[in-house]
């Protein structure tokens, strides 16, 4: 295989090694936290990470999340409904991603913060701790490569519906071209007159943002998601999804630990990982129309299921 | 798991030079052959030590735990011509950010009383310090084009598979032994298998079918995976990848891919530089059996 040289000169001193003291613990240090403050900070033996959050208003929370040399910001306020997240331009490393997904489990009881979890979705003021972690949970799924700058995520509407075939909306795209050869592809992988073939032709013209769009139940049975991988349109299928389903399909963060919350994007965005997550090439990210579609159900969903 | 030593407070001042940016396959990807000897098994408070480094630095499977690839969506994915790849890497990974934390101390970048991760943020900073920031768009392409497998998408993919109740099932099916295997033979492994024919969406078979043969993307490969219920064996006998995509959000995420991938491939390639000072053995090897029945 072809391939180009990198080459780092440098003049190594010569001297006796210093002894390495200390090891990263893998702990969280919460140093402030008073409901209106939090500040803790975490490191594992490789990387280092840091959660600055306050109260900027009554209903308003403002988290940062600092993971190596990038910080993850998070602004949702209850009243007004207006938020929104991002990266400053930055994208996420798989370095990231490590600490993060190790960060989640050490706050892990921070997920039911100021969220009645018994009363399903009914809305309660999320707290620092909340938001915090929804802010964990999307920036650890972020699509490596991609810069994230400032993302509005005001608060979307919210329905509760099971997914069939002919629910599907048809929402009119402008662009004839990706219309054109997205009804290409889906002639070319469905049956002539099958429904999956009328669903998934109407899907071309769907800009598939379901605002968010819980699970009707939460049965685990197949429903009705959407997956768009490179230029090419959707293609539903019929997916196995729920809390009993493997890997959580349809939940709202990582495999079974994510937030309770059971909607279609994220469900979108799990079928997606579940087919472009296995590589070994740790760059692999092909989920980003999906990922981008959900974070308003990362940061606004309210638990639906247990 | 480090015993003491005596500290030495030498600071030089590095002249750090980059002649050229983007790397070698080779220094990127090291050696996936296993390295004898037995380790020290852990216990449940104290991980196993899965190498050493220099005379008294020692990784630790904690460590490798924690420099190791983030597995999304389910399992991960083993290729059976190289089943213990994506560990090697891992505990190289480890190896390498150890010699970093050490290389940091020497230098005077960081203290000795700093934590592991600190003295491994100080060696990245001044090797990111001299690294672009961007890679020029001939550079990216030439990165990208050693790797074109890695980042190609799949446009089509015929294959074959095989489920199993469990991964010894599978195991055994393979003839308790990892290798080459034809991708034609696969079906014949066990009742429940199959041909499909995916579809660039990974439509067209069960979705942990389509995740293996995304994640080889090799015609001829045959690889592996474990849902946490059914393991599934799944080979390419033929696979079409998509042109290159013309669109700029795609055109400036491969670009930042290809930067960031070239800068890791420098700072483990310097890494690499380091054990001719801090001498590496790996005492603990990944085994294929290990590989796919998860010890």
């Amino acid at each position: 295989m072809s391939g180009v040289v990198v080459a780092l000169a440098l003049a190594m001193p010569s001297g006796a090694v210093a002894a390495p003291g200390g090891n990263g613990s893998g702990q969280l240090k919460v140093s402030v936290d008073t409901g209106t403050q939090l500040r803790a900070s975490f490191e594992t033996s490789a990387t280092t990470a840091a959660i600055e959050a306050h109260k900027a208003g009554p209903t308003r929370d403002v988290v940062a999340v600092t993971v190596g040399a990038t910080t993850f910001t998070a602004d949702r306020d209850l009243a007004t409904g207006k938020a929104s997240w991002g990266a400053d331009g930055a994208g996420v490393t798989a370095r990231d991603r490590v600490v993060m997904s190790q960060l989640l489990s050490a706050t892990d009881t921070w997920r039911q913060g100021g969220v009645d979890r018994s009363t399903g979705a009914t809305k309660q003021a999320g707290g620092l701790k909340d938001l915090t972690t929804r802010l964990l949970m999307l920036a650890a799924e972020a699509p490596e490569g991609v810069a994230i700058g400032t993302q509005v995520v005001d608060r979307p509407s919210e329905r509760r519906l099971e997914k069939t075939l002919a629910d599907v909306q048809v929402v009119a795209d402008a662009s004839a071209t990706k219309a054109d050869s997205c009804a290409a592809d889906v002639v070319a992988t469905t049956t002539a007159d099958s429904a999956e073939r009328v669903a998934a032709l109407a899907a071309c013209q769907q800009a598939n943002e379901d605002g968010i769009l819980y699970f009707g139940s939460c049965a685990t049975t197949t429903r009705w998601l959407m997956h768009d991988a490179g230029s090419h349109c959707m293609v539903g299928e019929s997916i196995n999804a729920g809390p009993r389903s493997s890997e959580c399909m349809g939940e709202c963060g990582p495999g079974c630990a994510g937030l309770n919350i059971y909607t279609y994007d994220c469900g979108d965005h799990d079928r997606c990982g579940r087919v472009h997550g296995g590589s070994t090439n740790p760059w692999d990210s092909e989920c980003g129309d999906e990922y981008f579609e959900a974070d308003d159900d990362f940061i606004w969903g309210w638990p639906n299921c247990t | 798991m480090r015993s003491p030593d005596s500290v030495s407070d030498s600071r030089r001042t590095d002249c750090l030079r980059i002649t050229a940016i983007v790397a070698t396959l080779g220094a990127a990807t090291l050696t996936s052959a296993c390295f004898g000897g037995s380790g020290t098994p852990g216990t449940d408070s104290t991980p196993a030590v899965m190498a050493k480094v220099g005379p008294d630095a020692v990784v630790t499977q904690r460590e490798v735990e924690d420099s190791a690839t983030l597995v999304v969506g389910g399992g991960p994915v083993l290729d059976l011509e190289r089943p213990c790849a994506r560990t090697d890497a891992d505990v190289s990974r480890a190896v390498d950010d150890e010699l970093l934390s050490l290389w940091a101390v020497a230098e005077g970048l960081a203290p000795a009383s700093n934590s592991r991760a600190e003295r491994i943020a100080a060696a990245r900073a001044q090797l990111d310090s001299t690294l672009p920031s961007t890679l020029s768009e001939d550079d990216a392409a030439a990165w990208l084009s050693a790797r074109e497998s890695q980042f190609a998408r799949v446009q089509t993919a015929e294959v074959t598979w095989a489920k199993f109740n469990s991964p010894r099932s599978a195991w055994s099916a393979l003839g308790k032994s990892a290798g080459p295997v034809d991708p034609a033979t696969v079906p014949a492994l066990s009742p429940q298998s199959g041909t499909a024919r995916l579809a660039h969406d990974g439509s067209g078979a069960d979705g942990n079918v389509a995740r293996v043969a995304f994640a080889l993307r090799r015609a001829g490969s045959v690889g592996y995976t474990f849902d946490g219920t059914n393991a599934w064996l799944v080979g390419i006998t033929s696979i079409e990848n998509e042109p290159p995509s013309s669109e700029t959000g795609r055109a400036q995420q491969l670009r930042r891919l290809a930067t960031e991938g070239a800068r890791e491939d420098a700072i483990a390639a310097f890494a690499w530089s380091l054990r001719d000072r801090w001498p590496v053995e790996i005492l603990k090897h990944c085994t294929p059996e290990s590989a796919i029945l998860g010890r």
